[in-house]
């Protein structure tokens, strides 16, 4: 009888494990197709790059502090240190941790947009800022060799 | 039951095992493809970085053994195209975390000077000057260095089998162990034989100059209450009842307290607002904002920006530039000296086609350069310019501008406005001796429709 018991358990527990990655998996999907569904936006394809790398490495930051992300992107297009373009730039092997684990292959919300573009036409809260780092993460201790020259929200500004 | 209870079990637990056997054995397969696919692209771009500096190197001392102009010119050229690529290899490599900062200035530097004596050698049609060549000798010895460098680097990766995807790893996280630091090791000797050499002087007609800074100077340094109570103010005027912060203070080139105002009830977000300490004037100011559909149009946005402009002191601006995305628009202004347009001022306003509203102000390089010039009128008269003008322009408007050049020298030119097909240029012609100095594409990119989330 006590056998039986045991079976019956286990039985019933890989229906339960089965019955709830159906569900799980199935949450997950609908929800990525209401996330495609959401709202739109016309872009430029460089305005775009960047707001995603902002929504990436910025999220949760003020408007200020994605607009400073997007910013230091801008000012590394034109130092003779990094590559010479946008893309270049954004996809340089290791510059980013958004590019590193994927966070920059989803959507970005409209106020990263905005801040790309704001960073683009040349708003600068860095002023000149061509790395930035969050002191409570960074794990790099040759970043702190670079001259601070601002903080704002959780990153610190350097160049 | 019973019976068939204990066989079945055990056959479904060796299906289990041998499936997840089956499984994790094709993950690793995919996963060691897809490493060898990222390592070959790494493997490519170093090669090819050293392939380039060895390129560069003998055409620089191709340059000094030639007496021939045209040959000049094919070999400037040359050197000018290979450090554009050398950069974009070092670009496609994970290293950015090694510093390389002397290699990587001393490759843009190549590509500056083998662009300027580009320009010079087919502007005034003769071959590198004695002082040129000097320059170019040196920028030889350099180049061999850093060749050799690589080159023999490059053998020892080969040897060795120097995985550049370990150095990725390493450098993404903290702590790993590298079994094999060759690559690493390379490129920090080689920075460290750049950061030797003495610094080459360019000279000022190589050198990127930032245009002549404005001194600006106030009674007495601007403190942290009166920076509040002007961007309070300046954006909302005198009966504002936001509340104030100080979220920063810059000190990059100008000293500035970055102001926060915090949003009211009807606001979604906080505008900032940046004042210089110096004298109390507003550097840049923005604001975000989730727009309506545009009630609008370009002429109407303008008008809204012209009369922010006017209410902020900025008096005779001219608008020089449009970038619309959305129901947002970017409107680009200069200031006026006589008739004169003077480029190196701007001014960049956002306004929200919705409402009208201004979310954004940018005036950095109005606040470090304008200043009153001495200018003289055109010698060259607008007819004679006219003749020079290539047919295929479509001419719009011209006009006499100040621009500074890639050099940061100031310049007066004319400026031709015109089309071509789809495109769209600026053309700035020397104003006394009619050469070409600048074109401009000013063509408005493309624009597509994007999602985004919520």
């Amino acid at each position: 009888m006590k056998k039986s018991n045991l079976y019956s358990y286990v039985r019933a527990s890989v229906i339960v494990v089965l019955v709830i990655s159906i569900v799980v998996l199935g949450v997950a999907d609908s929800q990525t197709l209401y996330a495609a569904g959401s709202s739109g936006t016309v872009s430029s394809n460089d305005v775009y790059v960047l707001s995603k790398l902002i929504a990436g490495e910025a999220r949760g930051e003020t408007y200020l502090g994605q607009v400073a992300v997007g910013a230091v992107v801008v000012n590394r297009v034109r130092n003779p240190n990094f590559p010479n373009s946008l893309y270049g730039v954004v996809f340089e092997p290791g510059a980013f941790d958004a590019i590193s684990d994927g966070q920059y292959y989803r959507e970005p919300a409209s106020t990263s947009v905005q801040a790309a573009r704001a960073a683009i036409s040349g708003w600068d809260p860095t002023e000149g800022a061509i790395y930035y780092w969050n002191p409570a993460t960074a794990t790099s201790r040759w970043v702190w060799s670079r001259k601070i020259i601002a903080r704002i929200g959780k990153h610190v500004f350097a160049r | 039951m019973k019976k068939w209870g204990i066989p079945l079990l055990a056959a479904v637990f060796l299906l289990g095992l041998w499936t997840t056997g089956v499984w994790g054995y094709r993950e690793y397969q995919a996963r060691q493809s897809l490493q060898n696919r990222t390592e070959s692209q790494y493997q490519r771009s170093f090669h090819e970085l050293t392939w380039h500096m060895d390129m560069i190197s003998g055409q620089l001392a191709q340059l000094l053994v030639s007496s021939s102009k045209e040959q000049a010119a094919l070999s400037l050229a040359t050197v000018w195209r290979q450090a554009f690529a050398a950069q974009a290899n070092i670009g496609g490599l994970p290293l950015a975390f090694v510093p390389l900062s002397k290699s990587e200035k001393f490759l843009s530097d190549i590509g500056d000077v083998s662009y300027a004596l580009l320009r010079r050698t087919t502007q005034s049609n003769s071959d590198p000057s004695e002082s040129d060549r000097r320059l170019i000798e040196e920028l030889y010895k350099q180049s061999q260095g850093l060749k050799e460098d690589l080159s023999r680097l490059a053998s020892q990766v080969l040897n060795k089998q120097s995985s550049w995807t370990q150095v990725e790893v390493a450098a993404r996280e903290a702590g790993v162990e590298m079994q094999d630091n060759t690559i690493i090791d390379g490129f920090k000797l080689m920075e460290k034989k750049m950061e030797e050499y003495p610094e080459i002087n360019l000279g000022e007609d190589f050198t990127r100059l930032q245009p002549e800074k404005k001194v600006v100077q106030g009674a007495s340094e601007l403190t942290a209450q009166e920076a509040q109570e002007i961007a309070r103010k300046w954006w909302f005027g005198d009966n504002d009842t936001h509340q104030v912060q100080i979220d920063y203070e810059g000190v990059g080139d100008i000293p500035t307290y970055g102001v926060e105002l915090l949003p009211l009830a009807e606001e979604e977000n906080s505008t900032f607002i940046d004042i210089s300490k110096l004298d109390g004037t507003v550097i840049w100011a923005m604001k975000q904002k989730t727009l309506s559909p545009a009630s609008l149009d370009l002429s109407q946005g303008e008008e809204y920006a012209q009369t922010f402009l006017k209410k902020h002191g900025y008096s005779n601006m001219v608008g020089i530039n449009v970038e619309r995305a959305d129901n947002l628009v970017t409107f680009t202004f200069v200031p006026k000296q006589g008739e004169i347009l003077l480029y190196p001022d701007q001014v960049k306003i956002q306004v929200a086609l919705d409402s009208g509203e201004i979310l954004g102000f940018e005036g950095t390089p109005y606040y470090m350069y304008h200043k009153t010039r001495e200018l003289n009128a055109p010698k060259l008269d607008e007819d004679k310019l006219r003749q020079q003008i290539s047919d295929y322009l479509k001419i719009e408007t011209i006009r006499p501008a100040l621009i500074a050049d890639t050099w940061g020298k100031e310049i007066m030119t004319w400026e031709v406005r015109g089309s071509f097909a789809e495109e769209k240029f600026a053309i700035f012609y020397n104003a006394d001796t009619g050469s070409e100095e600048e074109i401009t594409r000013i063509t408005p990119s493309t624009q597509y429709q994007f999602n985004v989330s919520a």
